[in-house]
């Protein structure tokens, strides 16, 4: 137990990330919940006196919670109902979290996303998540665990502090610690001092780490992630293909076509679909398109030579398929030059990406956003980071990602040494945040810098500015 | 020897069980396919004493298992009592200090009062707060520069790295300095003076350090490539240069030896002027080739005689190498000083050749007729043979210089002419030189010849 300087106090990390929540217990590999940070909500006006479960008892209104007739049979329940006190007495919000509540079709079900641009924006439904993990999925008591949280690197201070009430107010954690992803993403590959390239869903950051501390001028971040990729392939696919996708839950019969060909299916009858809730199966299909068939250039792109690969065959869930050659690599090349691939506003049929052109001209290819974050660091410390690249976040996992940033970063930086570390398995590198948190939360000299209940009530939620850096 | 002798001799008791191994070694079976002869010769299976027995440990169940317990503890390195709890032995009674709180380093940084302040450290740049704030940071973020920069944010101020190294070793070094002179003892006078020492920063050697740094940081790759090309160049150049020398010396070296061996017994008792007066100098052939000889008498007055035309062409070059040529006599008086220890015959003392040059003076051997060992190996026909074989030795030696030189001779040569410059009568000489040293061989091998 010394000898490799652990001692577990049975703490708890949680990841949430912009599309998935990690949670488990500190001093294990792997989390023991992984699930989507979207959720299902839907309001209704509320006659029945019994649903005013309060906040502080989340774990008397598990028992109490309807059973929905969507359920899925594994047992998946997040669902949850919960009386809003914000919004009246008479609304009700009912929750759906966990990957097979949200993907359940569902009439007036929408589907939000608590975090923007990596930062809490709706703190009711980020508790919601919260009490899933804890409450549905872990199944611990808040008050015997202490509770080491990840945030973005760039979090304001006003939303660090309401994590800090949330985890001591509303769940009674005995101790809390804010650690910052970038930091933990390093610890996870091992190292101190690093610069971290995560690309997540929705943001793609480099930040530079100096001894376990955040380098806050170093840090870079621009909105170009996983779900920009996802809807350009869509806006894609429309254009050159005429097609759109046709996600799973509106689908009843299909038949067999050949490729490229318009699909044959009987759709479903789903009155009352929100817009949200299809737009976020139409994107599973397209993460899914893309997480199979789309790949990074290992060189700069040229599609002469790139239209020689071999071809991919994909089928979507309607029964369209096709075979996809170069737009396997077109796809990605907006992660690398952004200018040039992202789609120009005012483009007909544009779907989710809606950059306006100075955010176009602001944006950085991967190379250059790492790159620039260095440059933006002492020189002195400029060769370790170079020697320190650790890439981590899905939207990295495209073959040939790594290949391709180990092609152009010694482009820009001539004389320095470069070396970039990303985790081999894909769990690694999706949860490599939670993995360093579990790693630090775990080690016997860290259980000083835990914030503890008691420092907290003594000297507020500020606390988290100086105990947390 | 039976087990019980060995008993006896170590004085120990006598086994508790008749050892049961041995039986079962002797029973083991002979393995199909292995004709009996050849398995007593493999031995069967190696000596057991020889393996370190490899047992599972077996399973103790009389042995009560440890239990764990679910303990509560404190870390003195809080202060505010936080309680945890881990698992850990129950036998484990360490109730005291937590194990890792030892690992609770804290770096001093220095405190200083306000009336200090006042006195040695008002500075027209800094405020009293925000060296304060400095401090602070240099506290909480333990030294580590690089952060506190990076988080620097007094309000009005913006500050380099160096600014703030500047003030913090600036403030650090006029409190030592000032506490020194206060304090009243002095006998860690040296120990403070090291200490403000260590404290001292350069801000503008710093600032220009970071420049050249940066740089070096903004090569282009042209300009690294070219500098790459230069160094290895440079390098080149360098290598080029020392081959050259190497070879110049080796020639030298090779045609004083030669002019040695040719001149040297020629001059009665101290040499020329430029050689310093050597007593007992009669150095004779093999100077500098297969180490030293024993001579005789007889050997020098023939090496005289044979090479007693040869003197005055020769005296003029040879005295131009004076120096080097007297050190190199130095050595080899040493070495001919040298006894072989023991009774060895007259023949082993002729001094072996080069392995590298064996076959090659073999063959001139052979075509002189002479065998590699002399049939009779009378103390004149040994220094004879020794004699031949060192000139055998030279004669090869300066064949290769001379192909060398005349290759060399050629190559410039078409680069003259295609320059269109007449190219001096080079090769000639080379020829002569040639011709002289057979020629020389030639005498030698005769004489020996004579002598065997
Ligand atoms: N194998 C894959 N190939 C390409 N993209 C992937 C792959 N796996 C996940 N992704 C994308 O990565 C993104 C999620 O990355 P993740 O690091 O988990 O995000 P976050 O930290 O924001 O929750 C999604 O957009 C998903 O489509
Ligand atoms: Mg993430």
């Amino acid at each position: 137990m010394v000898t490799y300087g652990g001692d577990e106090v049975n703490a708890l990390v949680l990841d949430v990330g912009s599309t998935w929540t990690r949670a488990g217990y500190a001093g294990e590999d792997t989390p023991k919940a992984i699930f989507p940070s979207s959720y299902g909500v839907i309001e209704t006006e509320s006659t029945e006196p019994n649903s005013q479960n309060g906040h502080d008892q989340p774990e008397a209104a598990d028992p109490d919670t309807e059973m929905t007739d969507a359920r899925t049979p594994n047992g998946d329940a997040a669902a949850k109902a919960e009386d809003a006190a914000t919004s009246g007495p008479k609304k009700v919000r009912k929750y759906y979290i966990g990957d097979g509540e949200v993907n359940t079709w569902r009439q007036n079900m929408e589907i939000r996303n608590p975090l923007k641009d990596g930062l809490v924006e709706d703190w009711e439904g980020f508790e919601e998540i919260w009490k899933s993990a804890f409450h549905q999925r872990l199944r611990i008591d808040p008050t015997e665990h202490p509770l080491l949280c990840t945030e973005p690197a760039w979090n304001p201070s006003e939303k660090r502090e309401k994590l800090v009430e949330l985890a001591f107010e509303t769940f009674n954690f005995p101790a809390f610690y804010l650690a910052k992803d970038a930091v933990m993403s390093a610890f996870s590959v091992g190292r101190a001092t690093a610069l971290v390239l995560d690309s997540g869903g929705s943001t793609t950051s480099a930040i530079p780490v100096y001894d376990g501390l955040v380098l806050k001028r170093g840090i870079l971040r621009q909105p170009i992630g996983g779900n920009v990729v996802s809807a350009q392939i869509m806006e894609e696919l429309k254009r050159s293909l005429d097609y759109s996708v046709t996600p799973q839950y509106l689908i009843g019969e299909k038949e067999a076509t050949d490729p490229g060909q318009p699909p044959k299916f009987k759709a479903k009858d789903r009155p009352n679909t929100t817009d949200s809730f299809h737009q976020l199966q139409q994107e599973r299909a397209i993460h899914e398109f893309k997480e199979t068939v789309c790949q990074v250039a290992e060189t700069p792109y040229d599609e002469d030579v790139l239209a020689a690969r071999p071809q991919k065959p994909f089928e979507f869930p309607d029964g369209f398929n096709n075979t996809f050659g170069i737009e396997r690599f077109r796809a990605t090349e907006l992660l690398f030059q952004p200018r040039s691939y992202l789609t120009k506003p005012g483009t007909e049929g544009a779907y989710g990406a809606t950059f306006t052109q100075q955010q176009i001209d602001a944006s950085l290819g991967i190379h250059q956003l790492i790159f620039n974050s260095i440059c933006g660091c002492d020189i002195d410390l400029r060769p370790l980071l170079f020697n320190n690249v650790v890439v981590t976040g899905g939207n990295t996992l495209f073959p040939g990602f790594v290949e391709r940033l180990n092609y152009e970063l010694p482009g820009l930086a001539p004389g320095s040494k470069i070396k970039i570390h990303a985790a081999g398995t894909s769990t690694d590198r999706r949860c490599s945040s939670w993995l360093g948190g579990s790693i630090l939360a775990s080690l016997g000299t860290f259980h000083q810098l835990w914030i503890s209940k008691a420092e907290y009530e003594e000297s507020g939620a500020s606390i988290v500015e100086s105990k947390c850096f | 020897m039976s087990g019980s002798d060995i008993r006896d001799i170590l004085q120990i008791g006598k086994p508790s069980e008749p050892a049961p191994r041995k039986l079962k070694q002797a029973v083991e079976k002979k393995p199909e396919g292995i004709s009996r002869e050849l398995y007593s010769l493999i031995g069967g299976a190696p000596p057991i004493a020889f393996i370190k027995p490899n047992y599972k440990a077996k399973l103790s169940f009389q042995q009560k298992a440890t239990p764990w317990e679910f303990r509560q503890f404190t870390n003195p390195a809080r202060t505010d009592g936080l309680v945890l709890r881990h698992w850990v032995k129950a036998n484990d009674d360490n109730d005291g200090d937590y194990y890792f709180a030892k690992f609770n380093k804290i770096i001093n940084v220095t405190d200083y009062t306000n009336e200090e302040y006042e006195k040695y450290l008002n500075d027209p740049n800094w405020t009293k707060e925000e060296t304060d704030y400095l401090f602070a940071l240099c506290r909480n973020y333990d030294l580590r520069f690089v952060v506190i920069a990076d988080r620097y944010e007094y309000p009005g101020a913006t500050r380099s790295m160096e600014d703030l190294k500047e003030r913090y070793y600036g403030v650090n070094q006029a409190l030592l300095r000032e506490r020194a002179a206060s304090s009243t003892s002095t006998d860690n006078n040296q120990e403070r003076q090291t200490l403000i020492q260590q404290f001292s920063f350069d801000k503008n050697k710093e600032i220009e350090r970071k420049k050249a740094l940066e740089i070096l940081f903004n090569r282009t790759p042209e300009q690294i490539e070219e500098e790459e090309a230069l160094f290895v160049e440079a390098r080149r150049l360098e290598q080029n240069d020392m081959k050259l020398a190497k070879e110049r010396e080796q020639l030298l070296k090779f045609l004083q030896t030669y002019d040695i061996q040719q001149t040297l017994p020629a001059t009665p008792g101290p040499p020329s002027a430029g050689i310093p007066a050597q007593p007992g100098l009669a150095t004779p052939g093999g100077i500098g080739i297969a180490g030293g000889s024993g001579t005789s008498p007889i050997h020098d007055k023939l090496k005289k005689k044979k090479s007693q035309p040869e003197v005055d062409t020769k005296k003029a070059r040879r005295m131009s190498n004076a120096s080097v040529s007297s050190s190199v006599n130095e050595e080899i008086i040493e070495k001919k000083e040298k006894l072989t220890p023991g009774v060895y015959v007259r023949s082993q003392k002729i001094p072996p050749i080069k392995p590298n040059m064996i076959q090659k003076v073999g063959k001139v051997m052979d075509e002189l007729g002479i065998p590699i060992r002399p049939i009779m190996p009378t103390a004149q026909v040994c220094a004879k043979f020794e004699q031949l074989q060192t000139a055998i030795i030279t004669l090869l030696d300066l064949k290769r210089q001379v192909d060398r030189q005349e290759t060399d001779l050629k190559v410039k040569k078409t680069q003259k002419s295609k320059d269109g410059t007449p190219t001096p009568q080079g090769p000639q000489e080379g020829i002569a030189n040639r011709k002289r040293s057979a020629s020389n061989v030639g005498l030698n091998s005769r004489d020996k010849r004579k002598k065997a």
